[in-house]
């Protein structure tokens, strides 16, 4: 039997707290959300690695001009 | 300014997806909302997300730009989505037993009916397992709406849920 997702409802006027089940559309709507979050991140950590990737890469090519790596790491900041 | 408590929700042992404010007086100037989170879910790397998701259950109009350390890498990953309202660290299931993340998300202007309205979200994960540390992040958000606030919705980025003892409480800000 499939898990009943809930949510809490607080209501400031009154104080009360209400333990609800999803709606289909609230599942449908957090199941969207979620890809889409998720396809972001992903696109933004391909980004970042790439750039990690590259500055390593830099990095390696000017010690190998006799840079020490405190002279490379200062040029790449 | 003084804070003052409108409410506050603490998550029961089955969990929950969601924690949603609603029916919120238009009597201060902004709105503050405390959360300590930890969901079910194991993290890829640094940490799971805590969302501002939605006001007014209105999914629309969303953006946010943030800024995230990660302990684990020394790294730092700007980035931008719609998603959602704000974005913020919560603790999962395999950082540090018992260990939550504290959050402090602030709303300016809410009960305003001509002003869009903005967001700030700071946050930082407690975690000294394995090799993700802590992690922390700001956000800035936008509900690019001037209806005043009358509810709005804390939940997670991964489809998770909060698990027992996660906490939020939302905070009235006067100018006294």
């Amino acid at each position: 039997m499939p898990e009943t997702l809930t949510k809490i409802v607080v209501n400031c006027e009154t104080g009360e707290q209400q333990i609800l089940p999803l709606t289909a559309a609230e599942i449908a709507q957090r199941e969207a959300d979620a890809a889409a979050y998720a396809a972001e991140k992903a696109a933004a950590d391909a980004a970042a690695e790439a750039t990690a990737a590259a500055k390593a890469s830099g990095l390696a090519k000017l010690i190998g001009l006799g840079l020490t790596q405190d002279e490379a790491n200062a040029l790449l900041k | 300014m003084a804070y003052n408590i409108i409410a506050t929700s603490t998550v029961g042992g089955g969990g929950s997806t969601s924690i949603t404010f609603n029916s919120i007086p238009n009597t201060y100037k902004d709105l503050a909302i405390f959360v300590s989170t930890r969901t079910d879910t194991v993290a890829n790397s640094d940490g799971d997300y805590a969302i501002l998701e939605s006001f007014n259950s209105n999914t629309s109009n969303r953006e946010q730009r943030f800024l995230y350390i990660n302990r684990g890498t020394n790294s730092v990953l700007a980035g931008y989505t719609t998603s959602n309202v704000a974005l913020g660290w919560s603790n999962a299931s395999n950082h540090s037993s018992n260990a939550f993340c504290n959050g402090f998300i602030y709303v300016f202007n809410y009960a305003s009916t001509t002003l869009q309205k903005s967001v700030q979200y700071d946050s930082v994960t407690a975690n000294t397992t394995g090799s993700y540390y802590s992690s922390g992040g700001i956000a800035s958000g936008m509900w690019k709406n001037t209806s005043a606030i009358t509810s709005l919705t804390i939940s997670t980025a991964s489809a998770a849920k909060f698990i027992q003892y996660s906490t939020a409480t939302l905070y009235g800000i006067s100018e006294e």
